[in-house]
């Protein structure tokens, strides 16, 4: 088992991980425990075919992130108890605080109402393509292009931090400073 | 045995944005991560749904009509999609968290048995700057030996690569253990890793108990820049 292949699964795992436990230094922790772990196994002479390291390792990092939520259910009696009445929140719901939410809200009023419906249907009724497009009347083909479309603009306005609402001129106020007036030597 | 996943295939059926909407089980959800391991398109994909999803998903919503409110002003968007990068509350803080050079190995046998080779191994990685191949190395090698250098170079490399909780959590092993050569420096990496991540207070306390003099001059320097922000 090549440990350099091993380094290259760390930021799928972490997203795994963070799928599942909605904490950014857990899903750090659980990455790196599941490496750990592969590496021990090779140690001891555990094959992997080829090919099957991602498999192995996503299997690794399940059992990882099983003991977690066995031990953080230990942990907490009460919510375990609450658990039963409420239905289980989305470990995700833990993950952005309010600033980030509203920049996140702020991208996506960026983006036409239909895309947002579309975006509602993938990530949060969590329908396969064909299903929406059935409910939209639209074909496969086009419900996926739109799709991609979509999130490729709101990864753009996420990561460039443009979720900002500009004044309408954003030049003015901030020109003057830069620029030597009349009077000057 | 099934087979592997192709892109075209995960695309077309959608299976990260199911991934991330939590209704792919059983077999196609293990498929399916094995394959997000691997895949940078599923990966940036899974990114952005769930950013949309943790920031549609409050508790007190719970799963009742999903409305996007337009919010007029909004923070910094760029931190959303580092999703794996923990949030900085203080950059001023982090910026003194931060480390030009690692410290230095300069050869200690951790014991005299094949747990040597292992630790060589990836002290080799780790003079060479290899610092993610070490600290994999040596968090598999901590599982057998959590011997002080072993835990001390274990939290350097996690620093060197920015795994700041996996650094904390070494140093706070290490620092529980019976006193030792590494235990004042340990302090003041630990120290490193609380700014990293905002944090003041443990730092200044790492610092304050370093009794080593030349290292006491660095740690002085270091609560002096934290005072001048103003944070205790």
């Amino acid at each position: 088992m090549d440990l350099s292949q091993l380094e290259a699964l760390r930021h799928g795992l972490e997203l795994l991980a963070l799928r599942a436990l909605g904490d950014r230094s857990a899903a750090e922790e659980v990455a790196q425990e599941a490496l750990a772990r592969a590496v021990v196994a090779a140690d001891r002479g555990t094959i992997v075919q080829v090919g099957r390291l991602a498999a192995f390792v996503a299997g690794i990092a399940r059992h990882v992130i099983a003991d977690r939520q066995r031990n953080a259910a230990r942990l907490a009696p009460l919510s375990a108890a609450a658990a039963v009445a409420a239905p289980a929140e989305d470990p995700l719901a833990r993950l952005l605080g309010a600033d980030e939410r509203a920049a996140v809200h702020a991208a996506l009023a960026r983006l036409s109402p239909t895309d947002r419906n579309l975006l509602r249907l993938c990530y949060f009724d969590g329908l396969a393509p064909s299903e929406i497009a059935t409910r939209l009347g639209e074909p496969p083909e086009r419900v996926r292009k739109r799709k991609s479309r979509a999130i490729e603009r709101l990864r753009e306005l996420l990561t460039l931090g443009d979720g900002h609402v500009r004044p309408p001129n954003p030049t003015l106020g901030m020109q003057p400073a830069l620029t030597p007036t009349e009077d000057a030597p | 045995m099934t087979a592997d996943l192709t892109h075209l295939q995960a695309d077309t059926d959608g299976l990260a944005a199911r991934f991330v909407a939590g209704t792919l089980v059983g077999d196609a959800l293990a498929r399916f991560e094995a394959h997000l391991l691997e895949c940078a398109a599923c990966q940036a994909e899974v990114e952005v749904g769930m950013t949309l999803r943790a920031a549609g998903a409050s508790p007190q919503a719970a799963r009742a009509r999903w409305v996007w409110p337009v919010t007029g002003v909004a923070a910094a968007a760029a931190l959303v999609l580092l999703l794996t990068r923990p949030v900085v509350t203080d950059s001023r803080l982090a910026t003194l968290g931060g480390l030009d050079t690692a410290p230095i190995h300069i050869g200690i046998a951790v014991r005299s048995d094949e747990r040597d080779a292992r630790f060589d191994a990836a002290m080799q990685a780790y003079r060479r700057g290899d610092y993610a191949r070490a600290m994999t190395e040596l968090s598999a090698l901590r599982v057998v030996a959590d011997a002080p250098p072993v835990l001390f170079f274990l939290g350097a490399s996690a620093l060197m690569v920015g795994a700041d909780s996996l650094a904390r959590d070494a140093y706070d092993a290490l620092l529980a253990s019976p006193e030792s050569a590494y235990h004042d420096e340990a302090r003041y990496y630990r120290a490193k890793a609380h700014l990293r991540a905002g944090r003041a207070a443990p730092a200044v306390a790492d610092l304050r108990a370093i009794s080593d003099a030349t290292l006491r001059r660095q740690a002085d320097a270091l609560v002096d820049s934290i005072g001048a922000f103003g944070i205790r």
